[in-house]
């Protein structure tokens, strides 16, 4: 009897422990979890309450202090270049350790190892465009090419390694212990990756939807509605510069015939219109002190922990601060005691697609120049958690990879399109930030930006000695005029790209005569830049209110430069509004509705600016809405995508030609114009506001839009800030929408002092239980800044805690 | 009584002691291994080792909540859909109590169940 008490007491026991270890579907093991010196209790610790005053990093050449300024900003002071990046690893992991690893994950396609099947679909769209493979050719370019850069990889990797091993199971960042799996090795290849992946988040293209679209409307509907510069075109390097050299010929072919397709396919997500970003910098003699402004606010999506990572880096020859990316070395947006840059996405089509025709199903050759040619595949082993990996085999042709076939979102045996892309080219964008960082003048950022390949950016520049500059620069293919706007034939040689054009030939200024120079993702030039230049994302609203707003204003401080991040006029609404009202049949007094009576009031008496309390801004944005898909919505059919018309060339359509035949529903036996339209949109938006008011009050602008900022795995709700009391919105210069928005804000200003501000929608800290994990949130919801001034080793003053780095 | 108490105390120093170094099921190997020496009533040792594992853990989550002023308690409870966030308190001392009670009373047993076997097989006269 006591022996089968025993033995049941024993099971308990036993199955007790093997319960609480092991996960159990998505419950992870709870004994792990919740035992306080180890689980998550560890985590609730903030930084400087578990500060350690020393740390022995092996490799070190000489000892490392590292300053931490109240806001958890690390000041890193190395000896050397390879001290300073082998630090900048460490400190890096020691806040952002499982945030570094993820995204690199994300960028390899291995997301389906953490979380399981659900992430397959998008580990195989990752691997089957070639992140991967273009991080390979960027690894096997600075290994063989740039052995400096290499060997700075290498030390910022051993300072990410050394921190994993030092890790305690108390100090493991709460994600891995909530998923249940564990840091590996960080590697040189994981931060070329993590570069890559910032090009996949900021490229996209509309070939495939444009091709679709061109089967539904034809090219002249086409031509007439996209533009390939609108009439308000305000460049990104101002309208009077002049090309002062020989382009490169560009030979267009005869008769080129682009293939006819329906493609019914579901195409990758483009980069979300609202991805985008601000920067300018002012000259001297606009500015109050006389020397020159920079500011720089890059709008991605709004996650936490945080994009981006602040710290100064400093050896005796260099002293750089700004915002680092977490996996990159050096500092990616910022300043240095000579110089300031700044980036914003130049987003160009340099991705095309090309339809290739296979010998057989066995996919081993494909016509090219009407002859066969081998393919080479390249087989993908994706990890599942908890089941078989899958193998994905992906074929490669001299265009580059063949991302949707038979087994990849078509179904369909003939349809094998393939991607060429600047992302598959040997790179070296590291370098790029690792020149700049040290940089003291404009002759050192050209250089700087010659390594630079992809995503393409506006680099704007700003330095004491008095320049301002801004440069396009990305590795752009040699296309004549309309080239890779469709898919393309696979087989004929003469839809090939001709070239590059040469780095020095990418737009450029350098001090113009307006005195500032400013960019907000709009077309990099005017018509008269002597090569094609074509993308269906230039933004048309922030570049000229931004402009706008630096013409008129003088004697500048750095605050008129804050105010201007934040600047909430929404440019869209008050070219388009105006147009709207006067189609609207409903009269004041014809208005049966008193909700809609007072919405109409508000409407016409709105100053068109979307701060956070007003609740015109809500009305206009679902009247739009509705406004637009009322007229394009007809175009859309199940399962093709198309692209269409922009806010720009609607309001342009619906201001003078309101009796266009495209304004008719073709199915309604009547003709209906703008008047009708904008009447029944008019309706729709008073249905939903009263609604939605029923059941959520208010319709002020910041309920309404409800920005939140997501933790990287979504389901983690209660590490997000949801609602955030913010405003601003799409194609306004605080660019604030729901899910994407300034995602660092800095201003400088290069006086004999150097003066600088930044801010962050998050907080230093990647640990969801510290204080400093979005103590930034408020502040940049408000529009504050904190300082961001170069710190001396001897300041002593609002210092959180230091730490010494011994060899 | 006596032994009640030695159980409670030397569980409650290796919970807090060697808990630093070492995960929850090696504790448990400890504190089965400690009943087995102590022995006495089963009923006592369940509670001492319970109540001395839980205790300690109660005790830690009290101080690092106080000591960090943390919201992330409250976070990790939404997450784990519990309404209350005061209940993570008790989850992780009632699984403490749990793991201490029924390690206590594994190596309880143990013992008894081999002391009566040897009962067993003394001679007969």
């Amino acid at each position: 009897m006591r022996y089968l008490v025993f033995i049941l007491v024993l099971l308990i026991t036993v199955c007790l422990a093997v319960a609480i270890s092991f996960q159990f579907g998505s419950i992870p093991p709870l004994g792990k979890l919740l035992d306080p010196h180890h689980g998550f209790w560890q985590n609730a610790y903030s930084e400087d309450e578990i500060s350690d005053s020393e740390i022995r990093l092996v490799n070190l050449k000489e000892s490392v202090e590292v300053i931490y300024d109240e806001n958890l900003i690390p000041h890193i002071f190395a000896q050397n270049e390879e001290d300073l990046f082998r630090t900048q690893g460490y400190v890096t992991a020691q806040h952002r350790l499982w945030q570094m690893e993820f995204q690199t994950m994300a960028a390899a396609g291995r997301l389906s190892e953490i979380v399981g099947e659900r992430a397959l679909e998008l580990d195989r769209m990752t691997r089957r465009k070639g992140l991967t493979y273009g991080a390979d050719l960027g690894m096997k370019f600075i290994q063989e090419k740039d052995i400096a850069t290499f060997r700075l990889l290498e030390a910022y990797a051993d300072g990410v390694n050394q921190y994993i091993a030092q890790m305690t199971d108390a100090r493991m960042p709460l994600e891995y212990k909530i998923l249940n799996y564990r840091p590996e090795p960080w590697t040189a290849y994981k931060s070329i990756l993590l570069l890559k992946y910032m090009t996949d988040m900021l490229v996209g293209d509309q070939d495939l939807q444009y091709t679709n679209l061109r089967e539904l409307i034809g090219e002249d509907l086409i031509n007439r509605l996209f533009p390939e510069y609108p009439d308000s075109n305000d460049p990104v390097i101002e309208q009077d510069r002049k090309w002062d050299f020989v382009p490169l010929e560009v030979k267009v072919p005869e008769d080129m015939v682009y293939p006819d397709a329906s493609i019914f396919l579901k195409t990758m997500p483009n980069p979300e219109p609202g991805i985008g970003s601000n920067n300018w910098a002012v000259s001297g003699k606009k500015t109050k002190i006389g020397h020159p402004i920079l500011a720089n606010d890059p709008h991605l999506g709004l996650n936490l922990p945080s994009l981006w990572f602040a710290m100064q880096l400093t050896t005796p020859s260099q002293s750089t601060k700004g915002a680092t990316l977490p996996g990159a070395l050096g500092v990616i947006s910022g300043f240095n005691e000579n110089i300031a840059w700044g980036v914003t996405n130049a987003t160009r089509d340099v991705r095309d697609w090309y339809a290739i025709q296979f010998k057989n199903e066995k996919r081993t050759e494909y016509l090219y120049k009407d002859e066969w040619i081998a393919s080479t595949l390249r087989i993908e082993e994706i990890k599942i958690k908890g089941q078989n990996p899958f193998m994905d085999s992906v074929i490669y042709t001299h265009h580059g990879p063949v991302v949707y076939d038979k087994s990849f979102r078509s179904g369909r045996l003939d349809v094998n399109f393939a991607l060429k892309w600047t992302l598959h080219m040997e790179s070296n964008e590291q370098k790029t930030f690792l020149l700049l960082n040290k940089a003291i003048d404009h002759s050192d950022y050209e250089k700087a930006l010659s390594h630079y390949t992809a995503p393409a950016q506006n680099f704007v520049f700003a330095s004491k000695s008095g320049d301002i500059a801004m440069k396009v620069q990305g590795k752009f293919p040699l296309k004549w005029k309309g080239q890779g706007k469709f898919l393309m034939d696979g087989n004929d040689p003469r839809f090939e790209w001709q070239g590059f054009i040469p780095n020095e030939q990418n737009p450029s200024t350098l001090n113009p005569i307006r005195g500032f120079v400013s960019s907000a993702n709009q077309n990099s030039v005017d018509p008269s830049y002597p090569y094609y230049v074509f993308d269906n994302g230039f933004e048309q609203y922030r570049n000229r209110r931004i402009n706008s707003r630096l013409t008129e204003l003088s004697d500048i401080t750095l605050e008129d430069m804050k105010a201007l991040q934040f600047d909430n006029y929404y440019l869209h609404a008050s070219e388009a509004l105006p147009v709207m009202l006067n189609l609207l049949e409903i009269k004041n007094q014809d208005v049966e509705n008193p909700k809609a009576n007072k919405y109409l009031d508000q409407l016409k008496n709105w100053n068109f600016y979307t701060h956070p309390n007003q609740t015109e801004p809500a009305l206009f944005q679902v009247w739009w809405e509705h406004l637009h898909k009322g007229i394009w919505s007809k175009w859309e059919r199940e399962g093709i995508s198309i692209v269409l018309p922009n806010n720009y060339e609607t309001t342009k359509l619906l201001k003078n030609e309101p009796l266009d035949l495209l304004f008719d529903d073709p199915e309604t036996p009547d003709v209906e114009v703008a008047t009708d339209v904008a009447t029944k949109s008019f309706e729709a938006m008073v249905a939903e506001i009263e609604a939605w008011e029923k059941e959520n009050g208010e319709y002020n602008w910041a309920s309404f839009k409800g920005t939140s900022i997501q933790h990287l795995v979504p389901d983690f709700k209660s590490f997000s800030a949801e609602n955030v009391y913010t405003g601003g919105g799409r194609g306004i210069v605080n660019a604030t929408s729901e899910r994407h928005g300034a995602s660092w804000r800095f201003v400088v200003e290069m006086g004999e002092e150097i003066t600088a501000f930044g801010i962050y929608p998050g907080g230093q800290s990647g640990n969801p239980g510290s204080k400093y994990y979005d103590n930034f949130l408020k502040k940049w919801a408000n529009g504050e800044y904190v300082d961001f001034n170069l710190r001396k080793p001897e300041h002593k003053e609002n210092i959180l805690f230091t730490t010494t780095f011994n060899k | 009584m006596a032994k009640f108490f030695l159980l409670l105390l030397i569980t409650a120093l290796i919970v807090y002691f060697l808990g630093q170094f070492l995960p929850f099921w090696a504790l448990m190997i400890l504190i089965a291994g400690l009943s087995f020496f102590v022995g006495g009533n089963s009923g006592t040792s369940f509670l001492g080792g319970g109540i001395a594992f839980g205790g300690v853990w109660l005790v830690m989550v009290l101080m690092i909540s106080i000591q960090t002023n943390s919201g992330l308690p409250d976070k990790m409870a939404a997450l784990m859909g519990l309404t209350n966030p005061q209940l993570l308190w008790l989850v992780t001392t009632i699984l403490g109590f749990l793991l201490g009670g029924f390690s206590a009373l594994t190596g309880n047993l143990f013992k008894k169940t081999i002391h009566s076997k040897r009962l067993e097989k003394r001679p007969r006269y």
